[in-house]
């Protein structure tokens, strides 16, 4: 594999998958001044991999390639759920009105005719780089919960599940941490809905001004959860204690005096059995979290089995 | 100019991007390394490895053009499809000639 000079990690990816050095060549001239970083496979099997792990923007994919053909290749990206969403631009010598149809059939976005006209390459790259980037803004849309700027459910659902595999697989702690805002039900009656989302818009960035690694999700109406990768429970109720202080601390100007506060419930993978699944690790966070409401409110509370019995 | 200097500028061929800044470099690469490339063609064609020489032709058919050399794409592709129809020995030596001929004269100069 052979990276362009260009090392800008923001810059938008481009994979070319093309068997000929000489083209290579002439992508990294003609690229070199596009807002790109170019990457390069010399056959079909390496581009694969590249593309899996690299994951693309855009592939600059030849057509005519020993051992395994383009169309080969775009099936196998298109069966990958890493690889799937990758834009797929054939670069062919063939004219072939068929194979033209048949790549765009198997989801290629585009088709360049080799020789490329200079031109006309960088303004159909530039094009598919475009509605990536649309594409993309539109995905992450879809998974944050408007009022609070927080990830939505739909999104916590299926981070944790892959938090969870690598967390298992690689014996790594992980935490979980759910959060239920005290009275909150009370608060919107006795000050209306728009002061409701301002606590839930301030609760949010409270949660969000943690660290980076941490994942801030609203669960559901004054329900939130936290996953804290590489984190003990231990770890995660000191983390909590952060958030419960500066909640109970926060000034609510039109309403001076008031206190709003929140129980937390903290689980982490080494309290559950095996398997341990999402399904196990919500449960108990939500046990903890019942618990501390049970005990008084606007505290911390961290899962142990024997919750359970209680 | 004498005549011989005419016909030899007129024998050379000469890349249409050769004032591309942004691939001269390239250009002149692409014609130096070219003996090499002819050499190949020509252990191809003499072993009689058509899947070898099919190669070879569809590289050039693909990239020759873009380093401004649009006859040699034209000529590889002749070539290239001599090959997959599976003409005689001879057609593949006349096609291959020609693009060979056109490799020999290409120049930066």
């Amino acid at each position: 594999m052979t990276m362009s000079e260009t090392t800008e990690s923001n810059l938008p990816t481009v994979l070319a998958i093309d068997d000929s050095e000489l083209i290579h060549r002439l992508l990294r001239a003609r690229l070199h001044n596009e807002r790109v970083q170019l990457h390069t496979a010399i056959s079909s099997r390496e581009g694969l991999e590249i593309a899996r792990s690299l994951k693309p923007d855009v592939i600059l994919l030849d057509l005519d390639m020993p051992e395994m053909d383009g169309f080969k290749v775009i099936e196998r990206l298109k069966e990958d759920p890493t690889t799937q969403d990758i834009a797929v631009i054939f670069v062919s010598a063939s004219n072939d009105m068929a194979n033209r149809v048949r790549g765009l059939d198997l989801g290629a976005v585009d088709f360049i005719a080799k020789p490329f006209d200079v031109v006309e390459l960088k303004a159909r790259l530039r094009s598919a780089l475009r509605v990536q980037h649309l594409i993309k803004i539109l995905a992450q849309k879809a998974q944050i919960d408007g009022a609070s700027g927080l990830w939505n459910r739909t999104y916590f659902d299926q981070r944790l599940a892959a938090e969870i595999s690598e967390a298992n697989r690689y014996n790594k702690p992980l935490s979980l941490t759910i959060i239920d805002l005290d009275g909150f039900k009370s608060t919107n009656d006795q000050f209306g809905h728009l002061f409701g989302d301002l606590v839930i818009e301030r609760f949010s960035n409270i949660l969000n001004s943690g660290r980076t690694s941490d994942v801030a999700c609203r669960y559901g109406g004054e329900e939130f959860s936290v996953i804290l990768p590489q984190t003990t429970a231990t770890e995660a109720r000191e983390v909590a204690e952060r958030w419960r202080n500066q909640l109970a601390n926060t000034t609510w100007h039109d309403h001076s005096g008031l206190m709003l506060t929140a129980s937390f419930g903290v689980c982490d993978l080494e309290c559950l059995d095996f398997p341990r699944t999402p399904a196990k690790l919500v449960a108990a966070a939500d046990q903890a979290m019942y618990n501390a409401k049970k005990c008084g409110r606007n505290r911390v509370d961290v899962f142990s089995p024997t919750l359970i019995r209680k | 100019m004498t005549n011989n200097q005419a016909d030899y500028q007129h024998f050379k061929l000469h890349s249409s991007a050769a004032n591309d800044l942004e691939i001269r470099d390239l250009i002149e690469l692409f014609v130096r390394e070219m003996p090499g490339r002819i050499k190949f063609a020509n252990d191809a064609f003499m072993r009689g490895d058509r899947l070898r020489l099919q190669f070879w032709a569809h590289q050039l058919k693909g990239s020759a053009g873009g380093y401004g050399f649009a006859q040699i794409t034209i000529e590889a592709t002749k070539l290239e499809n001599t090959i997959i129809r599976n003409e005689s020995a001879d057609c593949v030596f006349v096609a291959l000639r020609r693009v060979l001929d056109l490799c020999e004269r290409a120049t930066i100069e």
